[in-house]
């Protein structure tokens, strides 16, 4: 997988300050907010710099019952070619059945008849798409029950069978492990981590006893800490730091991104 | 802390919630008052907008969306903390909220009673007075003709008139000598500040002459780094709209381009135009609503 280096999710709030950032390698910006006729002059700044930009969709649907949404596809697929995007990604969810948008991420039962849904909607999807599509595991508060794998397991058939790329996101991985007691290394140990195209890093906070992936509060150690238990099984090719409200100081997204690459070494 | 319990390090012995940022001169008076002074709330929206962007607790997008920094920055006017709570917005909706919200009326009300802003009352009634008198020359005039009386006499009396019309016409413009001698020192300390290699007070530039103002035939929000996407959000306002009702030189200009409202004849080498009728006088282009008139 080419190497990405250290990014961070571009948002319409922080374009200034993702432009100046020093050392950003490579920038992500939501799918879904972006229309190819008028591409955010930023985006296009930072295309023009050399600094790949990546589409990341969130409306796909991957894991839902219904076949994928062609038309989200082939937006997805002109953003890859408007912004040189050396691949696209989305998440092992569904977000719509029956008609309704839940509105969030919903994690999918991890069965072998889920997974046969996901894969044939992926496999749609990747024709539809010019580059590589990476898919990110989720932050889930419930598990489906009558599980017959393990969500490395889920992944690593996933895998196999779609030949799609990885998109970990520590964060997620570590909310999981708080939430719903998801064993954190042997996830990492079961996934095939040659196919990881990149990491999500994101901060959070505890509310209730239920750790929420906010993207609007600062990375918590703990969350490096799974970043650095990544970092000691492979190198990633790329990290790249969320956030999504409440955008603090350049100077404390400049010491996020140093401190992710601290872990990476 | 809130901002109308801050007590400014420049302040005097009484605490005054609306001194930010010290102004040029050891008068007292803050530079968001002084722009107050010079454009009305619109200037003095401005300032507090881009005096909060300066210390970081704001920032501003290519396209001109000013959102607020996750930071414990407490603002330091009572126009500040209105700016906070008003983002996100555009840099201009940002401005006509401040401008428009109650504290630039309470500043307004400060202003008069520290003896900077003329009160509305009485520059109604010296407007008032000053048509009688104009009235009453005219007349005298017409008297004089149907009595006969002579050229010298009628005509002298009608030039005394006038002469007090407009002397009355001075004492109705929105600030008081006082006033008018804050908007004078604030307009040296920008021409001096201009003066100065890499503009370090740059918000002494931004009370003077607003964002939307010409300083040496470029606009300030070019000077100070701005993209056009964001000036673009920036808008003009003719003296009748925002206006808190009645005379002076409006109330709610959303981005004055200049000076000044009864400033009094300036100093500035800098400013594009200024007026010394107690009215408006924007030189920077379309109309401006600012001004440190005291309705």
């Amino acid at each position: 997988m080419e190497k990405l280096g250290v990014g961070i999710g571009w948002r319409p709030e922080i374009d200034l300050t993702v432009e100046r950032l020093p050392g950003v390698d490579f920038v992500e910006v939501v799918a879904e907010n972006l229309h190819v006729s008028h591409l955010p002059e930023s985006v296009l700044l930072l295309r023009d710099r050399g600094i790949p930009v990546l589409p990341h969709a969130v409306s796909l649907s991957l894991g839902g019952a219904e076949p994928v949404d062609r038309d989200r596809v082939a937006h997805l697929a002109s953003l890859a070619e408007a912004l040189d995007a050396p691949l696209v990604s989305d998440h092992v969810c569904f977000v719509r059945a029956g008609g309704l948008d839940s509105g969030h991420l919903m994690p999918l039962p991890r069965t072998r008849d889920a997974l046969d849904v996901l894969v044939a909607n992926v496999k749609a999807a990747q024709q539809d798409l010019p580059v590589p599509l990476a898919l990110e595991n989720v932050a889930a508060l419930l598990e489906w029950p009558d599980a017959d794998l393990t969500e490395g397991q889920f992944f690593a058939e996933l895998v196999d069978r779609t030949d799609c790329h990885l998109l970990i996101d520590v964060a997620n991985l570590y909310a999981n492990a708080r939430n719903l007691g998801t064993d954190v290394s042997r996830f990492l140990d079961e996934i095939p981590l040659e196919r990881l195209a990149y990491v999500h890093v994101a901060g959070g906070e505890e509310h209730q006893g239920v750790y929420h992936d906010t993207h609007a509060h600062a990375v918590r150690p703990e969350v490096l800490d799974v970043l650095a238990q990544l970092r000691a099984r492979v190198d990633p090719p790329g990290v790249l730091l969320e956030r999504d409200d409440h955008y603090p100081a350049d100077a404390e997204l400049a010491g996020e991104l140093a401190a992710i690459r601290a872990v990476l070494g | 802390m809130v901002a109308n319990s801050w007590t400014p390090a420049t302040a005097g012995s009484t605490p005054d919630p609306w001194q930010g940022h010290a102004g040029p001169a050891q008068t007292g008076l803050g530079l968001e008052e002084q722009a107050f002074l010079v454009g009305g709330p619109g200037r003095a929206a401005e300032f507090a907008v881009m005096s909060l962007t300066e210390a970081g607790a704001l920032r501003i997008s290519r396209d001109g969306l000013v959102s607020p920094v996750q930071s414990r920055t407490q603002p330091r006017t009572p126009l500040q903390a209105r700016t906070l709570a008003s983002v996100p917005r555009s840099l201009g909706d940002v401005i006509t909220a401040t401008a428009g919200g109650p504290e630039s009326g309470r500043l307004r009300l400060h202003l008069i009673d520290r003896g900077f802003v003329v009160s509305p009352g009485r520059r109604r009634a010296v407007r008032g007075l000053r048509r009688l008198v104009v009235l009453a020359a005219v007349l005298g005039v017409f008297a004089a003709i149907a009595l006969d009386l002579p050229f010298a006499v009628a005509g002298g009396t009608a030039v005394a008139m006038l002469l007090v019309a407009a002397v009355l016409g001075r004492a109705g413009r929105p600030l008081t000598a006082s006033g008018r001698a804050e908007v004078r020192r604030l307009r040296q300390a920008a021409a001096t500040a201009m003066t100065e290699p890499g503009i370090p007070n740059r918000l002494t530039l931004v009370a003077a002459y607003g964002l939307l103002g010409k300083v040496r035939g470029q606009y300030l929000w070019r000077i100070l780094g701005i993209a056009p996407t964001v000036s673009a959000t920036l808008r003009r306002r003719s003296r009748s709209q925002g206006s808190s009702g009645g005379a002076s030189c409006g109330g709610g200009c959303g981005s004055c381009s200049s000076s000044s409202c009864g400033g009094g004849s300036s100093s500035d080498s800098g400013s594009s135009s200024s007026s010394d009728s107690g009215g408006s006088s924007c030189g920077g282009g379309g109309g401006c609503g600012g001004g440190g008139g005291g309705d």
